[in-house]
């Protein structure tokens, strides 16, 4: 008997190693992976461009939870965590030298450097509207907070978000933690070629019919509840 | 008797705990940062968005070999291009 409960704790353990360690092959399991297509999808790096004109002077800050099921029900509730950092373009590449190869989740303390712009702390049991499942800032200052020699092209803006949501539809909570970049331009809408300053960071979340928490920091339209 | 009842209740045990840790891998697939390098060149990912089990990165490739590109670079690594995110 104990040798029976002995295997299924072995074969548990090699499923659990098995299925959340991709880096342990050797490098990325790159079925699921997707990357955009395109020239907004990925870019080759030119070390130490400085370019003060892709800093907006502010910042906007939008996180919603775009949609869950139990929208309507009174039990439900969102709650979320949030920090905007700036990590200069160096020591941004100092602290990925320092992360493994392949797939990884770094936390907020493997970047040293970090300078902190905008933090905040919500929860809401009022889910009806998406207005009231939007926190939406404005007049996060930047662009003067940032050191001139520091305004280079391949910096990063930084999100380290920790949201929980329970879904009384579903009766389920959902949850995750995480780091998200992006840099500190964006492509202009008419010509791709030309970087211009980004002005808005999104943050989304949407709780699926199935239980599955969706997150994005793509840009969206503030109306609608299409992910 | 009482030892076919064990041999099923650690069957039913084992049944619950590989659903529940399939869920949780299922969950965890998204990794918020994914970097590597081969024969074309160097690249670093950076999550954007996922839909499910779909995960959507953004991006950057450097030290890449002459003649080749950012994309040679992440289809070798095993990536698929997309117009957009996957849902």
């Amino acid at each position: 008997m104990i040798t029976g409960f002995l295997t299924i704790g072995l074969l548990q353990w090699c499923v659990l190693v098995g299925s959340v360690s991709p880096q342990s092959l050797g490098g990325p399991s790159s079925a699921l992976h997707r990357t955009q297509r395109g020239r907004s999808g990925f870019t080759v790096r030119e070390p130490n461009l400085y370019a003060p004109h892709v800093y907006a002077d502010n910042l906007e800050f939008i996180a919603t939870l775009v949609d869950l099921p139990g929208a309507r029900k009174k039990r439900s509730y969102w709650e979320l965590s949030y920090q905007l950092y700036f990590v200069p373009e160096d020591k941004y590449y100092e602290a990925v030298k320092r992360l493994p190869r392949g797939p990884s989740n770094p936390t907020l303390e493997q970047f040293p450097g970090r300078m902190l712009l905008l933090e905040g702390h919500k929860m809401t049991r009022h889910l009806d509207t998406l207005k009231e499942r939007t926190i939406h800032l404005t007049g996060v200052r930047f662009k003067q907070k940032v050191p001139d020699s520091q305004r280079t092209k391949f910096a990063y803006l930084m999100t380290h978000f920790s949201v929980k949501v329970f879904d009384a539809e579903l009766k389920t909570t959902v949850y995750r933690s995480g780091l998200l970049f992006t840099e500190p331009y964006e492509d202009h809408p008419q010509d791709p070629n030309q970087a211009i300053a980004r002005k808005t960071i999104y943050l989304s979340f949407r709780v699926t019919p199935e239980g599955n928490l969706n997150l994005s920091q793509l840009a969206r339209d503030p109306d609608s509840t299409k992910w | 008797m009482k030892s076919l009842k064990l041999r099923l209740l650690a069957v039913l045990i084992g049944t619950v705990l590989t659903l529940g840790l399939s869920h949780v891998a299922a969950h965890a697939s998204c990794y918020d940062y994914i970097a590597g390098g081969n024969a074309y060149g160097d690249y670093e990912c950076r999550l954007i968005s996922t839909c499910n089990d779909s995960c959507t990165y953004r991006c950057t490739c450097s030290s890449l070999f002459p003649g080749y590109s950012c994309k040679s670079v992440l289809q070798e690594a095993g990536f698929e291009m997309v117009s957009g995110p996957a849902c």
